[in-house]
This record gives structure tokens, C-alpha cells and sequence, in this order.
């Protein structure tokens, strides 16, 4: 890895850090809130949702006080800055993910549940290409607007995710509570093979928005 | 080490066409009143500024043909931007660390408790004058050949800025570094600067040697009479006072030998600055 990303996510790391309070906070209020119409593995996808967020926060924080200028004299290049966004995004929503997801597995097995561990991994993992969605989408904006300007736009594309999501899980509740054993297991084989395409169609959307971010930032002035 | 041949950027109501030259073991100043041009030069120095002509040259090459181990070689102060406020010193050790080859841990790390950083506290807590000599220290951590510095004395007490200003007269002494400075403070560029280019309204109006500029330069102070008799061939800028008028000449020495009634007063920055811009 060129040292110049490096030190980029080390910048990151630690600004994520100085947040962590606020966004373990906000996780538990949320996971709170959604956990009486929710179950466990909408809150794991969930997880990787808000992480993705958690990423443009750190724009935010380049951007005070006009910080990007003093970044781009560090012996970085534009293009360090983009890739590593997107190095940073992609570790911010996968590894937080597996982790609660392990844990989440963990919690499952100790009630005894019925279900395979790969149909778990199947009914988690719809959080993955969404939160790639998002960081598809964000970290353009991002870079060509900044955190101000691009809220708006940001809540917007919040409450049409939300909405998804809430689609999803609703659907989810709603064959599990039909007592519809077979056809939910049969809709999640289904499903598994959706969210695979579903991964790399949020991957091909990753490296398009990389291209546009690095043809957005060369043309930006500090 | 550092060249600006004709760089030309065109804001709606502002327009900067400049050319810098910063030789290698040489500091110079860049100097002027607020909204000259100065930070916008540096800027397009450092490439954070797209231009509209001209060409910038550092180590010899195109601004955007510097790899990642020349830009190693640049230390920076700006005038309006730094590191993240919300981190600490300890937080931007390891990242400088990474970054550069030569920075050097210890030292920076001795310099910030000397020069009273706390390496714990946000630096959103610090005061201006705290945070530039941040800025400063990080910039003469790594070993740069190169010194790129807007205002780096701005908001510092008298004793900090002449602990800063040996800090960079030291830095320069080996002669392979070169330093480019911007300050409103004059004394600071007397003191330590080669050479000072003075800039108004986005262009160089003067460029000096400050040996020269501090010797050879005086303001005279004449009455309309004594005026309407002065040999003007060496004036380079005249100005109406209630008295008469403020002359600024490169000769003082000759108005002086040959006008001994006239007053003659010693040239500075700031009289320079005064008579050379506009108002």
C-alpha cells in the first residue's frame, strides 16, 4: 500500500476514533428503536448501513476550516485522497459488519435457533450492497459539493434507503410470521443468489464512482 | 528551486500575473497588503489552484509533475488552513511519520513540548499563535529542501516569532534549503529574508535585494519648492503630502551628497509598501 494512503487512513482511523462515543451512542439509540420492529439480522445489515455513513463524516472533517488546502500539501495525491475514501468506506462497512455479525451469530446459537448459518449470512448480508450503494453515491457528492451542500441531497437518498430497508425487513417479518417455512427458505435461496449480484453490481457501481470522484477532485480548487 | 515564470490566474474581479524566482540557500519574502495576491501565488505554487497561464516550476520540474518523494521535500505553512482541529498532536505523530521518510519523531515531538504544545489537547483548543507554531514545526520536521510559508508568524507574541524566525535562519544556514515567506509583519522579512518581491493588485511591482532595499532606498520629504527643483530621474514613486511630498528613490545616497537641506529618511519595508501600492 503507497504510504501516502497509509497515512491517510491512519488520519481517518483516528478521526473515527475522536467519534466513536457519538456513533456507538447513535447506534444504540437506533438498534433500540428498531429493535421491537425489527429482527436481529436486520439490525447486523443495519450495521453496515450507518458505517458507511460514519465514512462521510470524515469529509467533514477535511473540509473544517477550509482543512483541504493544508491536506493536499502533505505528499499525497489527489488520487491518494479518492482511493483511499473508498479503501476506507469499504473497511468501514465490512469489518464492522463481520464482526457484528459474529456476534449476532454467536447470540443466535445460544438461543438455539433454528436457522443454518448460511442463511443467516444470506438474510445479514442485504446490507452490503446498500451500504456500497451509499458510498457509491456519497462520496462524489462529497467531494464535488462538500458536506454542506450536500445534505440535502444526502437526506434525501437517507430516506429512500430507509425506506428500502424498511421494505425489506418488513417483507422479511412478514414470511416469517405467515409461518411460511418453506417458501421464505426457498424465497432466501432466492435471495442469496440476488444479493451476490446484487455485491457485484455495487462493486461495478464502486469503481464507476471512483472514476467520477477522481475526475471531480483533479478539477477542484483549495 | 522554486520558479513562477508569468503565472497568470483570473478570478471575476481579481486577476494575478506574477513571476517568482526563489534560488537555491535563498529566502525571500513575498510582500503586501491584504488581498495582494500573495496566498493565491502560493497556492498556485503548491497546485491547490488551477492557473490560467504561465508555468511553475519546483526542483526543476512542472508543479504537476512532482512525485510523491518530491513533494517529501516541501514543508508548507498557509495562512487559512491546517490539520484537522478536532485531532491532537499525538493523533498526526504517526500520520506524519508515515508520510514522511524523514520525518523525525523525537524531534518533533522535543520541539512541540519546548515550545509549549501540549501533545494531548484537541488542537481546536489551541490559540492562533499555538497552532501556526504547529504548522511551523510540522514543516521543518521532515527535512524539506523546500519552505513554502504564508504568514507563519501571524498571531505569534514577539518572543515566539523570533524563536521561529531562528528556528528558520538555522533551517536555511546550509545553504542547500530554500525558504519563500509571506508576512504583513516587515521587520520579520528585514531580519531574514535575501530578497523581498512586493506585489499589489496581482502583480510584482518590485523586487530587491533587502541588503539593497534597507541601504540604497530612502523616502525623501520635500516642500512643493524644493520638489519642483529635485532631480526626479531617480524617483521611482511620488506621493502629495500637506507638507509637499514623499519621494521614494533607490539613490538616497545622491539626494543626500546633493540636496543636503532635504530630508531624507532611512528605506523600509513598510515605506516601500506605503509608497509603491495602491490606494
Amino acid at each position: 500500500m503507497r504510504k501516502s494512503v497509509k497515512g491517510l487512513l491512519l488520519k481517518d482511523i483516528k478521526i473515527i476514533k475522536s467519534q466513536m462515543r457519538f456513533f456507538l451512542v447513535t447506534m444504540i439509540i437506533v438498534g433500540m428503536f428498531l429493535t421491537g420492529k425489527f429482527n436481529q439480522t436486520f439490525f447486523v445489515g443495519y450495521t453496515a448501513v450507518l458505517s458507511a455513513f460514519l465514512l462521510m463524516t470524515t469529509f467533514g472533517f477535511d473540509e473544517f476550516e477550509n482543512g483541504f488546502a493544508f491536506l493536499f500539501t502533505l505528499p499525497i495525491s489527489r488520487k491518494d485522497y479518492v482511493a483511499e475514501k473508498y479503501l476506507f468506506g469499504i473497511l468501514l462497512v465490512t469489518v464492522p459488519f463481520a464482526l457484528v455479525s459474529i456476534c449476532s451469530w454467536i447470540a443466535l446459537a445460544v438461543q438455539d435457533t433454528e436457522m443454518h448459518f448460511v442463511q443467516y449470512l444470506v438474510s445479514v448480508s442485504s446490507g452490503i450492497p446498500m451500504a456500497f450503494l451509499i458510498l457509491a453515491l456519497e462520496i462524489p457528492l462529497q467531494i464535488k459539493f462538500g458536506q454542506a451542500k450536500s445534505r440535502l441531497i444526502s437526506v434525501i437518498m437517507i430516506a429512500g434507503m430507509t425506506t428500502c430497508l424498511s421494505l425489506i425487513g418488513t417483507l422479511n417479518a412478514m414470511s416469517v410470521a405467515d409461518g411460511m417455512e418453506s417458501v421464505s427458505t426457498i424465497g432466501r435461496l432466492g435471495m442469496g443468489l440476488w444479493i451476490l449480484m446484487a455485491v457485484g453490481g455495487a462493486a461495478v457501481l464502486l469503481f464507476l464512482s471512483y472514476t467520477i470522484s477522481c475526475r471531480i477532485i483533479q478539477k477542484k480548487e483549495f | 528551486m522554486i520558479r513562477l515564470n508569468n503565472v497568470i490566474k483570473q478570478y471575476d474581479n481579481f486577476r494575478m500575473e506574477c513571476s517568482i524566482h526563489v534560488p537555491v540557500g535563498r529566502i525571500t519574502g513575498l510582500i503586501g497588503r491584504n488581498g495582494a495576491g500573495k496566498s493565491t501565488a502560493f497556492k498556485a505554487a503548491l497546485g491547490l489552484i488551477r492557473t490560467d497561464g504561465g508555468s511553475i516550476e519546483i526542483f526543476g520540474k512542472n508543479v504537476s509533475q512532482l512525485t510523491q518523494s518530491d513533494r517529501e521535500q516541501i514543508g508548507v505553512v498557509l495562512s487559512d488552513s491546517g490539520f484537522c482541529s478536532y485531532l491532537t498532536i499525538r493523533d498526526f505523530i504517526p500520520v506524519l511519520d508515515t508520510m514522511y521518510a524523514d520525518f523525525s519523531k523525537e524531534k518533533f515531538t522535543a520541539d512541540c513540548e519546548r515550545m509549549g504544545l501540549p501533545l494531548k489537547k484537541k488542537i481546536k483548543e489551541f490559540s492562533t499563535g499555538m497552532k501556526r507554531k504547529l504548522q511551523i514545526l510540522a514543516a521543518l520536521s521532515h527535512n524539506a529542501k523546500a519552505l513554502i510559508l504564508d504568514e507563519p508568524t501571524a498571531g505569534l507574541d514577539v518572543v515566539a516569532r523570533d524563536e521561529l524566525l531562528g528556528l528558520l535562519r538555522e533551517y536555511a544556514e546550509n545553504g542547500e534549503r530554500s525558504i519563500v515567506i509571506s508576512s504583513h509583519i516587515s521587520s520579520d522579512l528585514e531580519g531574514i529574508c535575501d530578497d523581498v518581491y512586493l506585489i499589489d493588485d496581482g502583480k510584482i511591482v518590485l523586487h530587491e535585494d533587502t541588503d539593497v532595499l534597507l541601504s540604497a532606498y530612502g523616502v525623501l520629504k520635500v516642500t512643493e519648492e524644493q520638489f519642483r527643483n529635485l532631480d526626479k530621474s531617480y524617483l521611482l514613486e511620488t506621493k502629495k503630502e500637506s507638507f509637499g511630498y514623499s519621494c521614494l528613490t533607490k539613490r538616497k545616497q545622491f539626494y543626500q551628497d546633493n540636496y543636503p537641506s532635504v530630508v531624507v529618511e532611512r528605506g523600509s519595508i513598510d515605506e516601500v509598501i506605503t509608497m509603491m501600492t495602491k490606494h
